[in-house]
């Protein structure tokens, strides 16, 4: 929410001035005006138009209560046509200390660089007049706030060449890289959404986002470049659109967080996980999902645990989905991928002697910093084959890490 | 971030030294301060006094993408359009080291320290003097892309930099340590020339991204900005400290641009003989480097001040894979600082938690000395006395001192990030490799280890070995001799964030039989109340039929009651008569119902009466329903053993809540820990247990 917008100038003889704001009286007092103003303008003066040094930048500034906050761009424009040789102007706006600043830096710097072409063009702010079609300023500044406020943007017309067209988008932070084992799974359904004018490789990879297939496999099976695929899904990602989880394998590993504590004790969420789950056969009690998500533990692969299942006369596949299962423990956090790394202790010596070598195929990724599931996309090795692979190094020599 | 072999080679010693679970702190929390601005208002006006380092970078600082627990360097492609860069910024004065002196197009001579970034110091020095309404206050401008942020202090009104008080006392008390207050009272009467400073500034400049900007400067303000302003009132007050370091320094700094001496040459000059600058450096390196200032201001009396900002302890939750990454920070559950209803209170520490050092305990000691505070002796006896072994409790008990004090002086060592607060380590218990390693340390981890213990298994096969399968870690020892060297490995690890211990969960599992063996009871309670309310109804009855003369009973001839109150008559004798069918009911199906049987196992009992029902698990036995106290009595009477029955009750509401560990039984009931498994082992049928960090 934008509190309040101005125009300033600074003027040979007064020094910095408002010209306009919006609303009436928040910054100086107006006469038949009685709103009291956010804050001292007096404390404030210097940073709305401050020296020329620090002009034509973007600048904030807290208000010595620390409730507001005034973002400005202060221009100055050298031409000998002005008093002084010189022009100084600021478009600021002023928000809470608590309202998110990040998107209004781009309105503020455009409505700088905007007024800054117009002043140029025919001296729209210094011979600032209302007639022949133009809109004033503080109508401008009205309608600005006014539509920011209620729509998130605003394109209003100021005369027959200049059109403001601004609009707010949040700032999101920066998602995570895409690995290519990490395996997508969508958020929501692409397919309602989709029109001709999305980008062309987005267009080709959606399909392919199913929740099973991982990063590189995508890739393969669009033929698009590994690095294409990537960069669309991070822009899913971005976006929050989309939800990246490891490899499902039944040879891995899983454990539970202390978020399962969670689980255990609410029955809203137990029913949702029985909703996705239970779609292999009868529904079950919630106590089973309880007993399965307790049974899973750091050094038990999945493999094991439908065995221990098994045995104890719970045939957990006849129920339960459990790539779907494990799914919703990841996505809830209740449980994380418990990875394994290989090892070798020459490959550490190495690293530390500056001797290390690269290309020696299985060794570079015997730093303990390579997981399986990284070796397993990138060498097209399932599991066995690695652990035979490392067979073949010295004996003594490799060890192997869960972590 | 790729590990360059050279370098990494060069920097083994080095590396080894400061291998700490602190150590990549730096990546972790960069504040991404660039530089700090000591600034007053003199009598001739606003005057910039010193700023540190001499050519500060004007580039943001990039924060490694790493997210989550992730260790692989796959090389991460630049997505997503950037913000628009600030490439010129800082550019002009990075280049080509030193700066000359020159002159501007005035012919003015302008000396190199004139300017910082693009921005004149002249320009600069008032905007960063901000009025008086900004005195104690937070002052935060941004000049794209620095975020200026200052505390600054003014002068009081009626003069003196702090309140006056202990007024009549002055004379008196001189000379005793009756404190700072009288000294400065002093100071003023002598009237010190303060060269008319109506005002000090000390300005930190942080540079980050904008989406991690508020955050960042929040931080450097409550924690470093707001502290070291408010000590150099204080020093200021006492000794007249800013102005007479300020007059020395710019009396430098005018001398230097008359000799045109170089930049570099003056700003060693200005650091040898100015504690302000110097303590300005310190802050400046502690502080972007993530570490703890200690300064030490010559003042009379001086003043001794530590500043940091916190970084976290341990994570007690999974990071996210869209949280930044901050490998190597201990992952576990086991928070000490949760009070007793089970709220975060930094002031509480859990007695029967145990100190692990961060470090060398003769490193730790000879820093501490070095300090030299009243704290020092006690710091020092607490840290001889502590264990990683021991609870606090158990070190308080054994070694005869006060449980309270104890608590504090960890605390303190906690908070100045010298020690963290674990479970004890203990051989019956399970450790196993933290899923936030940083693994990316292993070579050097490796060679620091070996110098460490260098008769034991490799740093790899260790964590590999309890890595494979969560055991009781005396399981890992090859025999009892090797144990105390064991346990010692074992700190080593978990200072480090390698191992974290595997604590066990329970909550309390209510198995079909004794569900039917409660509900069979309740209703077999309701039949009997049935039957009991239907007979005193009956008696009731005739009770009514006997009694004449209540105005409020119906009349006992039917003919004189009124139509309305014949009808309400027939209406509960309707009501009745179907309560007593309904019972009837209720006591012939009660009847078919097969009477409960406690079997040995109930988690067994595949009886056909109990198919329809499933286990049930009782969430918090803190709080439970009537139904599930009759579980846990239920339980109870099955338990013939006195001791497990009394057990079962005390440990229900306690332990098997699914929040507290069951590894925390032995030390909270005092019990020996074989003891306490030999308990537990009686309710394994009835607890649902689950083992996480």
């Amino acid at each position: 929410m934008i509190s309040g917008i101005f125009f300033s100038r600074f003027l040979p003889q007064e020094g910095t001035k408002v010209v306009h704001q919006s609303p009436p009286g928040f910054l100086v007092p107006e006469p038949d005006v009685e709103t009291t103003p956010l804050f001292s303008f007096e404390t404030m003066r210097e940073y709305i138009i401050p020296r020329q040094a620090f002009c034509n930048r973007y600048v904030t500034m807290i208000c010595p209560d620390n409730k507001y906050r005034i973002l400005g761009h202060p221009v100055c424009i050298y031409d000998e046509k002005y008093e002084r040789n010189e022009f100084m102007f600021n478009f600021g706006i002023v928000i809470g200390v608590e309202v998110d600043k990040t998107p209004y830096e781009a309105v503020v710097r455009r409505l700088a660089s905007t007024f800054t072409e117009m002043e140029i063009q025919n001296q729209y702010l210094s011979q600032e007049k209302t007639e022949g079609g133009r809109r004033s300023i503080a109508a401008l500044l009205e309608i600005i706030k006014e539509d920011l406020n209620n729509y998130n943007e605003c394109m209003i017309p100021v005369d027959d060449a200049n059109t403001i067209n601004m609009k707010l988008f949040p700032i999101y932070t920066t998602p995570p890289p895409i690995k290519s084992w990490h395996v997508p799974i969508s958020k929501m359904k692409f397919a309602s959404i989709i029109d001709d004018t999305w980008d062309l490789t987005m267009v080709r990879i959606l399909p392919h986002i199913d929740g099973i297939k991982d990063v590189r496999r995508i890739a393969a099976t669009s033929s698009t470049s590994l690095p294409l695929t990537k960069l669309a899904l991070q822009h899913l990602l971005y976006y929050d659109s989309i939800i990246l989880l490891p490899l499902f394998l039944f040879s891995a590993i899983y454990a539970p967080t202390p978020s399962l504590h969670t689980f255990i004790t609410s029955t809203p969420m137990q029913d949702e996980c029985a909703n996705y789950v239970y779609i292999n056969g009868p529904r079950l009690s919630n106590y089973y999902l309880c007993r399965l998500f307790t049974t899973l533990c750091t050094s038990r692969t999945l493999k094991e645990w439908l065995k221990l299942h098994l045995d104890q006369g719970f045939a957990v596949l006849n129920f339960v989905d459990v790539r779907r299962f494990i799914q919703f423990g990841l996505i809830k956090g209740l449980i994380y991928r418990v990875h394994k790394y290989a090892v070798s202790a020459q490959k550490l010596a190495d690293k530390v002697s500056g001797k290390e070598r690269l290309g020696d195929s299985l060794r570079d990724y015997a730093d303990g910093t390579h997981c399986f599931d990284q070796i397993t996309v990138e060498r097209n090795m399932g599991d066995a084959k690695i652990m035979d692979a490392l067979r073949k190094f010295p004996k003594g020599d490799v060890e192997i890490i869960y972590r | 971030m790729k590990l360059n072999p050279s370098r990494a080679h060069l920097d083994v010693k080095l590396l080894t030294s400061q291998l700490t679970n602190m150590a990549n702190a730096r990546d972790i929390m960069h504040p991404g301060l660039c530089a700090i601005a000591l600034v007053i208002r003199a009598r001739e006006g606003p005057r910039f006094v010193f700023h540190y380092p001499p050519h500060p970078d004007g580039k943001a600082v990039v924060r490694e993408a790493r997210f989550g627990t992730e260790l692989d360097t796959e090389p991460i492609s630049p997505v997503l359009e950037g913000e628009e860069s600030d490439e010129e910024f800082g550019e002009e004065e990075n280049i080509g080291g030193e700066v000359e002196h020159g002159t501007d197009a005035d012919g003015t001579h302008v000396a190199p320290w004139d300017r910082l970034w693009e921005f004149p110091t002249a320009d600069l020095e008032s905007i960063l003097t901000p009025s008086r309404a900004f005195h104690k206050r937070r002052f935060e401008l941004s000049l794209d892309p620095v975020v200026f942020v200052s505390y600054p202090v003014h002068i009081r009104e009626e003069g003196g930099w702090k309140k006056k008080r202990f007024k009549k006392s002055r004379r008196r008390k001189e000379g005793e340590r009756e404190g700072e207050e009288a000294k400065e009272s002093m100071g003023k009467e002598e009237e010190e020339d303060e060269g008319g400073m109506t005002m000090f500034n000390v300005v930190f400049m942080v540079n980050v991204s904008r989406e991690e900007e508020d955050g960042r400067v929040q931080e450097v303000f409550e924690h470093v900005v707001k502290k070291f302003n408010k000590a150099l009132n204080h020093a200021q007050a006492s000794d007249n400290y800013v102005w007479k370091e300020s007059e020395m320094i710019l009396g430098m700094k005018d001398k230097a641009r008359e000799e045109r001496r170089p930049m570099s040459w003056l700003w060693n000059e200005i650091l040898l003989k100015s504690t302000l600058a110097s303590a300005i450096r310190d802050v400046f390196d502690a502080i972007s480097n993530s570490k703890i200032a200690t300064l030490h201001l010559a003042t009379t009396p001086p003043v001794d001040i530590s500043l940091q900002i916190p970084i976290p302890c341990f994570l007690t939750s999974f990071p996210s894979s869209d949280d930044r990454a901050m490998l190597g920070l201990l992952l576990t559950s086991a928070n000490a600082m949760i009070d007793e209803e089970g709220n975060e209170n930094p002031t509480h520490l859990n007695k029967h938690f145990a100190l692990l050092l961060l470090n060398n305990e003769e490193k730790i000691i000879s820093e501490i000395q070095a300090d030299n505070t009243e704290l020092t002796a006690p710091l020092i006896e607490c840290i001889r006395l502590c264990k990683p072994t021991l609870s606090f409790l158990q070190v308080a008990q054994t070694q005869n001192v006060e449980l309270s004090s104890l608590l504090i002086l960890a605390q303190h060592l906690i908070y100045w990030r010298r020690a963290i607060a674990i479970p004890p380590l203990h051989a019956r218990e399970t450790y196993i490799v933290s899923p936030n390693c940083d693994s990316r340390q292993l070579p050097i981890a490796s060679i620091a280890w070996k110098k460490a213990f260098p008769l034991a298994p490799s740093l790899p096969s260790y964590l590999a070995s309890l890595s494979a399968a969560p055991r009781p870690y005396k399981h890992f020892s090859p025999s009892k001799n090797h144990r105390p060297t064991y346990l010692d490995m074992l700190a080593w690890a978990m200072r480090g964030g390698w191992v974290t211990p595997l604590r066990t969960y329970a909550w309390i599992l209510v198995h079909p039989e004794i569900i039917y063996e409660v509900d069979y009871q309740l209703k077999a309670a309701a039949v009997e109340k049935a039957r009991n309310k239907s007979k005193t109804a009956e008696s009731d009855q005739d009770l009514l039929s006997s009694s004449t003369d209540s105005s409020t009973h119906f009349p006992k001839d039917p003919n004189s009651m009124t139509t309305s109150q014949a009808a309400e008559h027939a209406r509960l004798a309707r009501l009745a008569r179907k309560t007593a069918e309904e019972t009837a009911i209720f006591a012939a199906e009660f009847e078919k119902l097969p009477p409960p049987v406690a079997t040995a196992h109930p988690s067994l009992n595949t009886a056909p009466h109990l198919k329809h029902l499933s286990p049930y698990v009782i969430k918090d036995p803190h709080k439970v329903s009537h139904e599930e106290s009759l579980y846990i009595a239920a339980y109870s009477k099955r338990f013939e053993d006195v001791k497990v029955r009394e057990t079962w009750l005390r440990f229900c509401g306690r332990y098997f809540n699914g929040r507290e560990p069951l590894e925390m039984i032995a030390l909270r009931e005092g019990m020996k820990r074989k003891e306490t498994w030999g308990l537990l082992a009686a309710f394994g049928e009835v607890i649902l247990v689950a083992r996480h960090w």
